[in-house]
């Protein structure tokens, strides 16, 4: 019945089957681990730190993300692409974090107060950069995510598959978002 | 060919475009409408600059370093150095409900108390406790071989939950069932209506009845907790017999169980109410990353045999305002292959608590009391089978097409045969619906009806229609629920309810009144509208409720509907550069008794009217104000 839904080969039907794992050593789990954090930590945190707007936060997110890389390693999973990976645990860890009060208050505290934020967050070095970082909170944190992702170099099909919504639906958030995003900018004296 | 330029307003869709091509490879028509667009707004070519530069901004924020703290944490985890201890198994239940609240928005273990549970060594100075600390005083009369007798509320059984009483207020745990010194003292002490599960007594001794508990009101907050849940000996009553804890009334669902009723219940209160019963239900397994899905054999032995597990959900995973999933376990030693069950896919369980291997159950550490994670191992759910089941979605929620739906028709009657139209266009993975009706039996499949309210389709309208619910051959489904987080730990306030959007509001709390704090934005503009929409207040009644920060900021809005009984000076039309609205205690609705009859026509078209299906979803996903307090 070709019209009521995707016909599928025989191999996408396999690679759907969850739980294939690929196994790595114990020693090799560790070295792709710390090789992993290395590699992306510090983008990671950045991108964590534009979502919440609060270095403690962003710093508990990226240490969830990684213990949960070291389990799915220590679980004998690979990802296939570590970095999406990260960066789709750290989203929804922020978006989820994001719907509640503590981080609610947060966005008041730093966002709508115009409050600094705390003063160990040095690399807060370039007065447009805080600027920026401070009108992102006028977009939802999902569409916050998608925006810092896609200018982190992700396409969309990534972002979509990170934010857990339709690829249809991330277009809509995003242009909504960009476009808020522009007239509050615009109305800052910010505009690009 | 020359271009007259035109506002952007004229082309939203170039607009959208523009920013979509930042991000995406648009198929050939999209690039041809958006070069087309381009060519003919000036405006737009400017705005779709904008976006491009808006993208290289953002990658100029802050750069961070995650700290050493950090670092060396990783680093460890990785070595393996932080071994899991019991504690960590119950952050894998939590790990299984936050993976899932990625979709869903995650559960609430910040907003649980964080008792730091430590060791009063004797000789050390004791906490403060208060003058009616419920402590077995260590002053009291040496060991008695009888039991004191039973207080007034009975004695505790082991194996059932007890509740701590008024009087029993601080009540003090203890390594042993005694005051001597050699019971070491336990904090945090329990308060009044906590709650505890009887392990095992009475034991008499210093004038006491004691009992040997693990306390259910408990969890660890995060991954840097290391401390296990209490579990000690506590008295029951005081000398003279007052009680300090007493049997709690807990309320067992009864039998046959739906999984939604299993989920609500505290672990130890599922042991408690059904301890090895067989216990058969369907559930839904959701998309996971393969978190706790293990094809290797494992040992059986001491925390492994829990490892091995998948989380299954309720087949309403937005019940009771939660997401709220349970973790099924493999039997000990029977090596089922989790990697076979296909997730996003429906099951008929049998499962039992208090497995036997249950009694084998050890820490890797010394340092962990062996009954609480022999506790742990009892109230933990083991499959006895688990077969594929066909798939069922809920009424008035949402779903999702899978990945294996990617490519989803929709049709106009629940049918393959000629009379049923094939809609346009196909649903792709992930988008989103909200089932309206069905399942309708057909032709081999079941049919469930459904607005696919992201999906535009001529006229601004969205697609609506019936879709097959699973591939009739292999059983695969094509939508799977979808889990939206209203879980009732959020605020209600306008930011949770924009997160939900109107569906999810809907779905959430059906027609339930709710009360939260938010605000009227001004209003311009004269409220005109192409559209008629009966009753008429749906459309001229509308407000925007805004969530304002601290210092009167914009933070959030929602679209909402003022019930004409609502009279004041929130129906005023105020539209001034100087208008500063007040944040007030706003109680309304979803799903409006008056929204069923909903109808919305275009008055330039005498006919159709929007599909009433479609105007009635518009109009029960409005939240409907009924009440406005100012503070």
């Amino acid at each position: 019945v070709e019209d009521e839904g995707p016909t599928v080969t025989g191999e996408q039907a396999l690679s759907r089957v969850a739980g294939r794992p690929r196994v790595a050593a114990a020693a090799t789990r560790e070295a792709l681990v710390v090789q992993a954090f290395e590699a992306h930590q510090r983008e990671l945190m950045s991108f964590a730190y534009a979502v919440t707007r609060d270095r403690n936060v962003a710093e508990d997110l990226v240490q969830e993300t990684f213990l949960r890389l070291v389990r799915e390693y220590a679980a004998g999973f690979e990802p296939d692409n570590t970095r999406a990976w990260l960066y789709r645990v750290c989203s929804n860890l922020a978006i989820s974090r994001a719907r509640r009060r503590s981080v609610v208050d947060r966005l008041i505290r730093f966002g709508a107060s115009g409050s600094e934020p705390p003063a160990d967050v040095d690399a807060m070095r370039h007065e447009l950069s805080q600027e920026i970082s401070r009108a992102l909170t006028i977009v939802s944190p999902d569409a916050r995510a998608a925006l810092v992702m896609a200018a982190h170099g992700f396409s969309g099909r990534e972002i979509a598959r990170s934010i857990g919504r339709s690829e249809v639906a991330t277009r809509t958030l995003m242009f909504r978002a960009r476009e808020r995003l522009r007239v509050h900018l615009t109305s800052q004296g910010l505009a690009p | 060919m020359s271009h007259t330029s035109r506002p952007t307003h004229e082309h939203p869709r170039t607009l959208e475009l523009a920013s979509a091509a930042l991000d995406f490879s648009l198929p050939p028509d999209e690039a041809r409408e958006l070069n087309d667009g381009l060519q003919e707004c000036a405006e737009c070519r400017d705005r779709a600059a904008a976006y491009g530069a808006q993208r290289q901004l953002l990658a100029r924020l802050p750069i961070l370093d995650a700290s050493d703290v950090t670092r060396v944490r990783i680093t460890r985890a990785a070595a393996g150095q932080a071994q899991r201890s019991p504690d960590r198994t119950w952050l894998a239940l939590l790990a299984a409900l936050l993976l899932i609240g990625g979709l869903i928005g995650g559960v609430t273990v910040g907003a649980l108390p964080v008792p730091q549970l430590g060791v009063v060594m004797p000789g050390q100075s004791e906490s403060p406790t208060p003058s009616q600390s419920a402590e077995a005083s260590q002053s009291a009369e040496p060991s008695t071989p009888s039991l004191p007798p039973s207080p007034q509320v009975g004695d505790l059984r082991p194996d059932t939950i007890a509740v701590v009483t008024d009087e029993g207020d601080n009540l003090r745990m203890r390594s042993l069932p005694t005051t001597g010194q050699e019971s070491q003292r336990f904090e945090p002490l329990l308060s009044s209506g906590d709650r505890v599960f009887v392990l095992e007594g009475p034991v008499a001794a210093d004038g006491y009845r004691w009992y040997h508990v693990a306390s259910l009101d408990w969890l660890p907050t995060s991954t840097d907790e290391d401390v296990d849940p209490p579990a000690g000996w506590i008295a029951q009553a005081s000398q003279d017999g007052k009680p300090w804890v007493a049997p709690a009334e807990i309320t067992c669902p009864p039998l046959p169980l739906e999984l939604t009723a299993l989920a609500r219940l505290h672990p130890f209160e599922r042991l408690a109410c059904y301890g090895d019963q067989a216990l058969s239900f369907r559930a839904y397994v959701p998309e996971g990353d393969g978190s706790g899905r293990l094809t290797e054999p494992v040992p059986d032995e001491g925390f492994h045999w829990l490892q091995q597990g998948i989380s299954i959900m309720p087949i309403d995973v937005n019940d009771d305002r939660a997401v709220r999933a349970v973790t099924l376990h493999d039997q000990p030693g029977s090596h089922l292959a989790w990697g076979d069950i296909p997730t996003e896919n429906w099951v008929d369980v049998t499962a039992r608590l208090d497995n036997a291997a249950a009694a084998e159950c050890s820490a890797l550490d010394d340092r962990t009391p062996a009954e609480v994670w022999i506790l742990e191992c009892r109230s933990s759910l083991v499959a006895d089978t688990i077969v594929p089941a066909a798939p069922l979605l809920a009424h008035d929620a949402l779903a999702a097409v899978t990945q294996a739906g990617d490519g989803l028709r929709v049709r106009s009657l629940p049918t393959t045969a000629q009379e049923s139209e094939r809609l346009e266009p196909l649903l792709s993975a992930g988008t989103e619906v909200f089932i309206i009706d069905g399942p309708v039996a057909a032709d081999g499949y079941d049919w469930y009806e459904l607005i696919a309210f992201d999906t535009e389709v001529e006229g601004g309208l969205r697609l609506i229609g019936w879709s097959a619910v699973a591939d009739k051959e292999s059983g695969e489904a094509w939508l799977r629920p979808r889990a939206v987080g209203c879980g009732s730990e959020y605020p209600l306030d306008v930011n949770h309810l924009a997160e939900l959007g109107g569906g999810g509001g809907l779905d959430c709390f059906g027609s339930e009144e709710l009360t939260l704090p938010a605000a009227r934005d001004s209003v311009c503009g004269e409220g005109s509208s192409s559209w008629i929409v009966e009753p008429a207040w749906f459309l001229l009644r509308e407000i925007t409720l805004v969530q304002l920060g601290a210092q009167g900021t914009h933070l959030t809005d929602i679209s909402a509907r003022l019930h004409p009984e609502v009279v004041g000076d929130w129906e005023d039309r105020v539209c001034t550069s100087d208008y500063r609205p007040v944040m007030a205690q706003v109680t309304g609705h979803y799903d409006d008794p008056a929204a069923e009859g909903c109808s919305i026509r275009d008055p330039e078209r005498a006919q159709p009217q929007v599909d009433p299906r479609y105007a009635a979803y518009w109009c029960r996903t409005a939240f409907v104000v009924t009440r406005v307090e100012r503070p």
